[in-house]
């Protein structure tokens, strides 16, 4: 099994973040197995720890957390594997207080599935402080994103997680699926071939704004 | 002889489903669950409904439309975000938006935006 090092972001952007994700997975194989080597990390976003949970969800791949400064912070988001229950979502939030798991949502558990969406969703707004707009705000493009996994993705499994960083005064959610992807799905259901790039554009030229009063919101995948 | 068959149920949906729905197939189980009562008339009670998603929205609306010969659907104690979720949808079907807002997005090479912003 190839072992991968997570590299540490240069800063704590989300284009930095971007770029350590972008370098852990550039030389991977599709749905290889790998071991996912977190020492170098001092922080992490839920852009950079979700896709990584997922790809080892997926995959079944490992990792090593160990000697990894932030080992507390993943043990308490539950990373690797998520919780894909009420009962263990409940568990960690009371245990661990002001942190939110990592939540797996699986199609086939219908309403538990969208009981712990919703849990996650109002644990989100919890965190926020119930401010006003906030719950809409925060279940509008969770509920799109899901959906889009359902929906598109051929994919029977969707990961969300969220952070709340108090002293920055921002909300961080990250929802992925290890799906076709937006290439395959032109290609499958459409029969057009079209690059990664191309096919993103596609999509959101495609699905460009849906209004709702006079706020205008994109739903993407 | 003494009818006592049941005309009408309420049926809450924060119960059966959860308080915040997003996708289309927890309608497809309240939909079963629907079918299954012995009433004419069902009311769907949306107290303590947090959000419902366009999607869900719009699979109630195709609900109650394809259930309508055999049952009466009402949606009652609806929370006003849920409301307006429902009539946009609502809207939306009869009359589709024809002008969709501008979108450009930029294309840039993932290589060149990492050396712009962390340079």
């Amino acid at each position: 099994m190839e072992k991968i090092i997570i590299p540490k972001p240069k800063n704590d952007s989300l284009v930095a973040q971007l770029e350590s994700l972008y370098k852990t997975f550039i030389n991977a194989q599709s749905k290889e197995n790998l071991n996912f080597d977190l020492s170098l990390l001092d922080w992490v976003c839920p852009l950079l720890i979700l896709p990584v949970s997922a790809y080892i969800n997926n995959t079944r791949s490992n990792c090593e957390i160990n000697y990894s400064p932030i080992k507390s912070y993943l043990e308490r988001i539950s990373f690797p594997e998520g919780v894909d229950s009420i009962s263990l979502f409940q568990q960690q939030v009371q245990k661990h207080k002001s942190f939110i798991p990592i939540s797996v949502l699986r199609k086939e558990a219908g309403t538990s599935r969208e009981k712990l969406e919703a849990l996650f969703a109002e644990k989100i707004c919890e965190t926020l402080g119930n401010v006003s707009g906030a719950q809409n705000a925060v279940c509008y493009p969770i509920a799109e994103l899901v959906t889009n996994i359902f929906e598109h993705s051929k994919k029977d499994v969707g990961f969300i997680f969220g952070q709340f960083y108090p002293t920055k005064n921002y909300l961080d959610i990250c929802i992925v699926d290890c799906g076709r992807g937006f290439a395959a799905m032109y290609k499958e259901e459409k029969g057009l071939k079209l690059s990664d790039i191309d096919a993103i554009s596609e999509f959101l030229l495609a699905r460009r704004g849906y209004r709702i009063q006079d706020t205008e919101t994109i739903g993407i995948a | 002889m003494i009818n006592t068959k049941k005309s009408h149920k309420n049926l809450i949906i924060t119960r059966l489903l959860a308080p915040i729905l997003s996708s289309r197939d927890v309608v497809d189980i309240l939909e079963k669950i629907i079918k299954k009562t012995d009433v004419k008339s069902v009311d769907l009670d949306f107290s303590n409904v947090k959000f419902v998603s366009r999607s869900a929205a719009h699979a109630l609306l195709l609900m109650k439309e394809r259930l309508q010969a055999k049952k009466d659907i009402f949606f009652i104690n609806t929370p006003e975000d849920v409301v307006n979720m429902l009539r946009v949808v609502a809207a939306n079907r009869i009359v589709s938006k024809k002008q969709k807002p501008e979108f450009n997005p930029r294309k840039i090479d993932i290589n060149s935006l990492f050396k712009e912003v962390l340079a």
